[in-house]
């Protein structure tokens, strides 16, 4: 099934790939084969764009930066050594890539507009070396006795073929980043970067790939470019503007965020820009640009998403939507067996402290957590409890203080790692990855035990199993309960396989029934030998559930110890009902 | 939803492409003129087209390409647009489209590098007034370059400056060199910067380059009042930055002569922006300008178009159409590579297509450069450009606004 899954996401590929190459055979005019190989380098361009701003959600202004390096590499190497730009295509990728890390190390750092405004400074920073170098016009030489070492083919379909190439192993890459552990991740950081985090994807990583993986395309469609269609190689033609123009028109026609995007984006909108130069453009000189603008105007009215989403949209509308009245299997059997036997100390919080500006929201707090128990911390509302949890895995590094996972200081640890390490959490709101299904929510935090898909979609299943949402896997977050959401953000913690859980308020929101069933699938955790940290500043739910409890109130640990004991404590009582109520409970003690 | 779809189609069905326009008769010879129709530089391919046209209506009008039975020619242009991608484009689909004899473009150096790569591989002959050496150091077959390159452009430029100075008395000292990086104006400074200068011993006391657009001239033309150049080498070829430049010129009160280069400098438009005086003291080496004798060839230039005058685009594209039809009268054929290998043997020493270029002949070398190739200097007086240099065909005497 698997197999058959796997070949089914191919054979498209292949048929795209074997439609361009017959075109390329059939076509008889230049100038159509101009069109063709212009399609083709305009849809490997789009794609190599979509990999860090389709999957990764990371918007790149700049993407002309690897673009023209690819392009003036491969000349200059041509005129400077005489090297064959077959050899410097893979020169110009090199450098890009290079090119890339040496930009995403300060770019990533900015989040959102920011990064793509930042973007936008590298091409113009290379247009203005390129000028100071004295490389305004570059014309490749002209190699009459070896051309097709030169890639100078008197062919145009030499042309095709080349730029074929080059589209469908661009086309493959993505197809292959989609199906991948990097694909889940890019698209959960782009859904929510701090859940993407958490679930134990290092987001950082990831973009960097990203960004890399997109930059090496494009500088070889830069250098092919320079080839088969600019002859001469111009800073303005290069870096300029216009590059980016076409690959964001592409993207967005067609669709950013799937392989298909780009493709159609280059197929409906290149052709048009053609014919419109080649027909009114020439009649009325400059109408063309106009007309152009009008039809993207059209599509984008049309299909704001993109072509690609639009039509699946139409077509997925037809189908009928999965029931979500499907009565839910019955949970596992209540676990009525005692605990698990409490071992020694898995985590140690060391005088931790944190302070926002002015505000100190935890001071010189302490205690451990012990294996295989489940540790209540309580306390009013802003007594730092969420803070805390932030502090353990890894979102915020205490100002003071040590954070030990198995005596191992985990202090200033990415989420991601301390989440390898074992470290599980869910949010106060749950945090989803609205446009993936069920399944892929929990596939993501699969992904830290396991690279391999196939085993990583069977860990996400066990995961569902486990909290028994198995008949919803296909659903997308947005139809779900808010005790179906919790659920999933819980499955997605487990299917890490985690040592430790945090969870953050995990019956907020939840009826009487939910309540119940929440409970009990934590208690069953328990029994499978995961120990488990809760939240709560309801203290009721947590008197049944937990071995022990931890009280904070303004930052501070004011007490820890059995629930009864705690319970019993003045200054929980005080922090809880006030000085009042702790002289009522005094004078009712004695 | 189906009245969107419908709206959708109806536009659609707009956009696509109408047949091409009806094909002339099949013995006529077609010239692909590819340049800037649209976009930044669309002036000056509008100039280039009246050039062309007007030398067109003449040659069918006295009866068409005799050696061809009276062929009538056709002129078939592309829009080279605003990039090196879409002069590309247009050449190859005017080479690709119908049977061209030969081709006129693209006007910016660095669209005719890619234009004329697509006319060697189509083996069409290829005909340019662009500057850049670069064109034709490639080593095609099928490219013409007419103009005297840039290296050639700033060294005869400076001579002639030189020997205008001395003659009124001044030895240059000082130069300033102020101008853009685009590829054109680069080429021109280079070997003034090198070593044009140093030989005649005058030092280079300002030298600012900018990339366009430019902010602000404020603290260039400052320069050029503090240090009072002799002369200033000068290349702004954008209009706006130009003009930037030179209306601070005109504020700060800066009296330098100024020697541009290229045909950017003498176009109408400056008449109104910066006024007559300040233009007095305004030279530009360009590729081709009215001479001596052709007062009448000017007169039906301005009569057909309504241009108050003459510049090197048009009457460019009038010697190369008129270069085709000489080739094809030898040639005695259309055939694109019979009328390359005539204009390699052409030696035209009189003609509408000699009269228009200095020295008043037409051969090119192997590399495709016109042989004898004479810049030539151009002077606003009194609101009008002049040919000043080279005297024999000189239309007025220059004037030396420098300080005595």
């Amino acid at each position: 099934m698997a197999a058959s899954g796997r070949l089914r996401g191919w054979l498209p590929i292949a048929l795209v790939v074997v439609a361009g190459g017959l075109l390329a055979l059939a076509l008889r005019e230049r100038y159509h084969h101009r069109i063709l190989t212009l399609v083709l380098l305009w849809a490997t361009m789009g794609l190599a764009w979509n990999i860090i701003s389709g999957y990764a959600g990371q918007t790149s202004f700049g993407h002309q930066a690897f673009f023209g390096i690819g392009a003036y590499v491969t000349v200059l190497l041509i005129l400077k050594a005489g090297l064959t730009p077959w050899l410097g295509v893979l020169a110009g990728a090199m450098v890009a890539v290079a090119a890339a890390v040496l930009i995403g190390i300060p770019t990533f750092r900015l989040a959102g507009i920011y990064f793509a405004l930042a973007t936008l400074a590298y091409p113009l920073i290379l247009r203005i070396v390129m000028d100071f170098a004295g490389y305004q016009e570059v014309a490749i030489p002209m190699a009459r006795e070896r051309p097709t070492l030169f890639m100078q083919f008197a062919e145009p379909r030499a042309y095709d073929l080349l730029a074929l190439g080059v589209f469908a192993a661009t086309l493959a890459l993505s197809h292959v980043i989609e199906g991948s552990r990097l694909g889940y991740s890019l698209v959960a950081l782009r859904e929510n970067e701090q859940a993407a985090e958490a679930a134990g994807v290092d987001t950082f990583r990831c973009k960097m790939l990203a960004y890399m993986l997109s930059a090496a395309p494009a500088a070889i469609v830069g250098a092919v470019y320079a080839h088969a269609i600019l002859y001469v190689v111009t800073p303005e033609a290069a870096f300029g503007v216009l590059v980016i123009v076409q690959t964001l028109v592409v993207c967005l026609v067609g669709g950013a965020g799937s392989k298909w995007g780009p493709v159609i984006g280059a197929a409906v909108m290149v052709p048009i820009s053609e014919t419109l130069d080649a027909t009114i453009g020439d009649r009325v000189p400059g109408i063309q640009g106009v007309v152009y603008g009008a039809a993207l105007v059209l599509i984008i009215l049309f299909a704001p998403e993109g072509l690609y989403w639009r039509v699946r949209g139409l077509l997925g509308g037809r189908r009928p939507a999965p029931t979500s009245s499907a009565p839910a299997p019955p949970a596992a059997a209540p676990v009525t067996g005692g605990p698990a036997v409490i071992g020694g100390d898995l985590l140690v919080v060391g005088e931790v402290s944190k302070a926002f500006l002015g505000l100190q929201a935890l001071s010189d707090v302490s205690f451990a957590i012990r294996e295989h128990e489940i540790l209540g911390i309580i306390g009013p509302n802003g007594a730092g409890k969420t803070t805390l949890f932030n502090v353990l895995n890894g979102f915020l590094v205490p100002d003071r203080g040590e954070v030990l996972l198995r005596g191992r200081s985990v202090r200033g640890l990415r989420p991601s790692a301390i989440c390898r390490r074992g470290v599980g959490r869910t949010f106060q709101v749950v945090r989803s990855f609205p446009r993936l299904t069920v399944l892929d929510n929990v596939m993501v935090g699969a992904f830290v035990r396991d690279r391999q898909r196939e085993r990583a979609e069977a860990r996400a299943r066990a995961a569902l199993g486990v909290v028994a949402l198995s008949h919803r896997a296909d659903a997308a977050p947005t139809g779900l309960t808010t005790l179906e959401l919790r659920l999933m953000e819980l499955a997605r913690c487990l299917a890490g396989a985690p040592t430790l859980v945090l969870l953050d308020e995990p019956l907020a929101g939840l009826s009487g029934d939910g309540v119940g069933v929440m409970i009990e699938l934590i208690r069953r955790l328990r029994a499978d030998g995961t120990t488990v940290a809760i939240i709560e500043h309801t203290m009721q739910a947590l008197l049944r559930l937990a071995d022990r409890l931890v009280v904070l109130d303004q930052g501070r640990r004011i007490a820890a110890g059995a629930p009864a004991d705690v319970t019993r404590d003045p200054a929980v009582i005080e922090a809880y009902l006030g000085t009042r109520w702790l002289r009522h409970a005094e004078s009712l003690r004695t | 939803m189906t009245r969107r779809i419908a709206v959708a189609a109806l536009v659609l069905a707009l956009l696509t492409p109408v047949a091409p326009p009806i094909a002339p008769a099949a013995d006529d010879l077609k010239i692909a003129l590819v340049v800037p129709l649209s976009g930044r530089w669309a002036r000056q391919g509008q100039l280039k087209k009246m050039g062309a046209e007007m030398a067109i209506d003449e040659i069918n009008a006295a009866g068409g390409i005799k050696a061809l039975g009276g062929a009538k020619i056709v002129l078939r242009e592309a829009d080279a647009g605003d990039s090196v991608e879409k002069a590309v484009s247009a050449a190859q689909r005017a080479l690709g489209r119908d049977k061209i004899s030969a081709g006129i473009g693209a006007w910016l150096s660095s669209f005719t590098l890619g234009v004329t790569e697509v006319a060697e591989r189509m083996q069409v002959p290829w005909f340019t007034l662009s500057y850049a050496d670069s064109i034709t150091e490639r080593g095609f077959k099928y490219t013409f370059q007419t103009s005297p390159e840039s290296s050639v452009q700033a060294e005869q430029a400076l001579d002639l400056l030189v020997d205008l100075a001395r003659r009124n008395n001044q030895a240059l000292k000082k130069a300033a060199i102020v101008g853009d990086n685009t590829a054109a104006t680069v080429f021109f400074f280079k070997p003034l910067r090198e070593k044009l200068l140093k030989a005649k011993g005058i030092d280079i006391v300002v030298d600012e380059i900018w990339t366009p657009p430019l902010a602000d001239a404020t603290a260039i033309v400052q320069k050029l009042r503090s240090t009072q150049p002799d002369i200033v080498f000068y290349g702004a070829t954008n209009f706006p930055d130009s003009i930037q430049v030179l209306q601070k010129v005109k504020e700060f009160g800066v009296k330098s002569p100024i020697q541009g280069v290229g045909a950017w400098l003498v176009t109408p438009e400056y008449v109104t922006t910066v006024g007559k005086e300040l233009l007095d003291n305004i030279m530009s080496v360009v590729a081709a300008h009215p001479l001596k004798g052709q007062e009448e060839l000017v007169e039906r230039f301005k009569k057909r178009t309504g241009e108050p005058f003459m510049t090197q685009d048009p009457l460019m594209a009038y010697a190369h159409v008129w270069i085709i039809k000489e080739a094809a009268e030898q040639a005695k054929s259309a055939d694109p590579k019979a009328i390359r290998d005539a204009v390699a043997k052409l030696d035209l020493r009189s003609g509408p297509a000699a009269a228009t270029l200095a020295p008043g002949r037409i051969r090119y070398d192997e590399r495709g450069r016109r042989i004898g190739a004479v810049p030539i200097v151009v002077q606003w007086q009194g609101g009008e450009p002049f040919t000043v240099v080279p005297a024999e065909y000189a239309t007025r005497k220059p004037v030396w606004h420098g300080a005595k």
